[in-house]
């Protein structure tokens, strides 16, 4: 009888096993919002940024800007990127109004002409200021702007970490076909990531270095300080780094309007 | 000359040295600029082919928490055209800010307005003043003196604008190409039916709306003020006493601006797929219209219109991480008739096709050609193209050619006939601070 109540047991855990245990594309959005829920609460962010373009050749140009990002519940964030380094492109301001599922709201501002341009936000693919990144690659990267897989679990000497990849939701918006990030658990934030372009060829590799603890009304938020991107096709680099970086700021929210721009 | 070089001076030091010690209240930039151009020679002794120019443009803007200052101006001095010399101040302003979320602001001083949200037709930008010895689409302004109060609300955002005094605008001069040929007298303000003055204080004011929704910018405005875009050029016959008779030696033209309310608005739309739509509406009621002139042409009155600029821009990425944009826009004046529209615009009814190619590298390279086309008037074009590119961080070349197409087809000409084969090449190289 014991016997029979044992296998009855077992039979029943093994059957019922698969309807608790999560699908890898449902491991992989949990894994995605957890990140988006333990990154979140910053508040308001401010930076001086740094991006050091690297020919194949080693040789090196900087660029440089400063950025504001507004966190805005229950919708994406609002930044402003004002460009500082070429001298010709001083005082050029860049406004997104960043949406979880829609198209993200841009405007420039020319200083030349004290021009506010609306500009369409199709273009997230083309490079930023001559550099490896894409407008995409540092754009809005909201949990429901992508489809997820969790591939597998390994290990490093910061502990556990994800690999799982995401899949652009707008596929004709977007630059790749996939993306490959590997997330330690203890930053809930990539440490790398793998762009495959639209024929699934790896272009690029990033890695995410130099993770900052930030105290932000008694949370913990990490944030990388520097993101090395290579270009793998065209031996191409680009160092994106941020220093006098700030969390918890109370940024205006005026400030993040088109008028204010000028 | 030397007032100019002066201020060259003392703006750039400024800009580069002055404000290092406080860099985190002021903020800086500048430009020097070496400029030539080269028109088709027209065989005609009095105009000038040949331009050789040094600009300057300073910028400083002062920061603290509450209020704020900005100057900005610009310098051009031409070694080979003297009439071209100018000093503009495009700002030089002091804005309070009269809460602390800086949702109220009154400011004060000079300022360059942009109302504008086509690129090549601007019916609704009309505060400035503008200098008509820069590209016709896109004419460089002057500052215009204004007290501003702006109110930053859940439904919008609303200004009111105070101005004073009317700027009249910069024309090129007799022996420039991109002139009517003639030199203009100091302009005449028509201030009533019955009272046309010098001066330039006048009462003007203007209502400002604007508003972002869901992918749109929407704006609207009502301006009271002395309008400088649709002038008349008066003729007066000179008469000279020589003896006994009174002898005609000349003509003297003068511009004369009336008083007008302008209402209109402008819309800005993203649409899925990398597609703008830009729209500027605009009806400019000349409050003194019983008033005539007397010009070449004959008696002329400022004429009541509408005038309405739509267009379109699709924007994509290259291969290579480039961009490109097309641009197509078209422009007509509505109300009077075509010999009057004609009068009133030079782009009365056109179309504009343009292609801007950005390589996005690390030389900044970019490519813009457009052209404008007449689609009332016969046989009346203006292409141009352009090329930019960065030699370094702080040096930058642009290049280029405007060819204008538009013979006179009567004894006077109108509209973009005044600029028929002043065709030109440029090349100018610019230092930024």
């Amino acid at each position: 009888m014991k016997f029979m109540l044992l296998c009855l047991t077992c039979w029943c855990a093994l059957n019922t096993y698969p309807a608790l245990a999560l699908t890898p594309e449902e491991k992989g959005l949990e894994i995605a919002s957890k990140m988006d829920k333990v990154n979140s609460g910053f508040i308001g962010e401010i930076a001086e940024m740094t991006m050091t373009l690297i020919d194949a050749y080693g040789t090196e140009i900087v660029r440089k800007m400063e950025g504001k990002i507004k966190e805005v519940n229950d919708d994406g964030d609002k930044s402003i990127i004002t460009f500082l380094q070429p001298s010709d492109v001083k005082g050029t301001k860049m406004l997104t109004w960043s949406h979880k599922a829609e198209n993200d709201d841009q405007w420039l501002y020319l200083p030349s002409m004290k021009r506010v341009k609306r500009i369409s936000s199709n273009s997230k693919t083309s490079s930023f200021m001559g550099s490896e990144f894409s407008y995409e690659d540092l754009g809005g990267q909201s949990v429901e702007k992508f489809t997820y897989k969790h591939l597998r679990d390994e290990k490093s000497d910061i502990g556990n970490v994800w690999v799982v990849e995401r899949y652009p939701v707008n596929v004709k918006e977007s630059g790749y076909l996939k993306q490959v990030m590997w997330i330690p658990e203890k930053y809930h934030a990539s440490t790398k990531v793998e762009y495959y372009d639209r024929k699934g060829t790896l272009v690029k590799t990033a890695d995410f270095l130099d993770y900052q603890s930030f105290q932000v009304a008694g949370k913990n938020i990490f944030r990388p300080g520097k993101i090395h991107m290579k270009n793998v096709q065209t031996k191409k680099q680009s160092i994106f780094s941020w220093d006098k970086r700030k969390l918890g700021e109370n940024l205006l929210n005026n400030h993040f309007a088109q008028d204010s721009l000028k | 000359m030397v007032l100019k070089f002066v201020f060259t001076i003392i703006t750039l030091v400024l800009a580069q040295f002055g404000c290092r010690s406080l860099m985190a209240e002021f903020q800086d930039a500048g430009e020097l600029r070496f400029e030539t151009r080269k028109f088709k020679d027209d065989e005609v002794d009095r105009t000038i082919d040949d331009a050789m120019a040094v600009y300057t443009r300073a910028e400083i803007k002062y920061f603290q928490e509450s209020y704020n200052a900005t100057f900005r101006g610009y310098a051009l001095a031409d070694s080979k055209d003297n009439t071209r010399d100018n000093l503009t101040i495009e700002d030089l302003f002091f804005t309070y800010y009269l809460k602390k979320d800086e949702s109220a602001s009154l400011s004060a001083g000079y300022k360059i307005f942009n109302w504008s949200a086509t690129e090549a037709f601007h019916p609704a930008d009309i505060l400035n003043s503008q200098n008509y010895d820069s590209n016709i689409e896109s004419l460089d302004k002057i500052g215009e003196l204004n007290v501003d109060t702006s109110f930053k609300t859940p439904y919008g955002n609303f200004s009111l604008l105070y101005l004073p005094y009317a700027q009249a605008p910069k024309y090129p001069k007799q022996r420039s190409r991109l002139g009517a040929s003639v030199n203009l007298t100091r302009p005449v303000w028509v201030t009533s039916k019955d009272e046309t003055n010098i001066q330039n204080w006048h009462h003007q004011g203007a209502l400002k709306y604007s508003n972002s929704v869901g992918s749109g910018d929407l704006s609207l405005h009502a301006v009271y003020h002395l309008n400088t875009v649709n002038p008349i050029v008066g003729k007066r016959i000179i008469y000279e006493h020589i003896l006994f008779f009174s002898l005609p030696v000349g003509i003297e033209f003068t511009p004369y601006y009336f008083r007008a309310l302008q209402l209109g608005g402008t819309y800005q739309y993203a649409l899925d797929g990398g597609w703008l739509i830009k729209t500027e509406a605009a009806y400019r009621d000349f409050l003194d219209d019983e008033v005539i002139i007397q010009t070449l042409k004959g008696n002329r009155s400022p004429q009541d219109h509408g005038i309405i600029a739509v267009g379109t821009e699709y924007g994509f990425s290259m291969e290579a991480g480039g961009e490109s944009n097309i641009v197509l826009e078209f422009q007509t004046l509505v109300g009077p008739n075509k010999l009057a529209r004609s009068e009133l615009s030079v782009f009365q009814n056109d179309v504009m096709l343009g292609y801007r190619l950005a390589l996005n590298d690390t030389l900044g390279r970019e490519f813009f050609l457009s052209l404008i086309r007449d689609i009332e008037r016969q046989n009346e074009t203006l292409y141009n193209f352009n090329y930019t590119q960065r030699l370094n961080d702080n040096w930058k070349i642009k290049t280029g050619f405007r060819v204008f197409d538009a013979p006179k087809k009567d004894t006077y000409a109108t509209g973009l006939e005044a600029y028929h084969n002043s065709h030109y090449l440029f090349f100018n190289l610019s230092r930024f601070f």
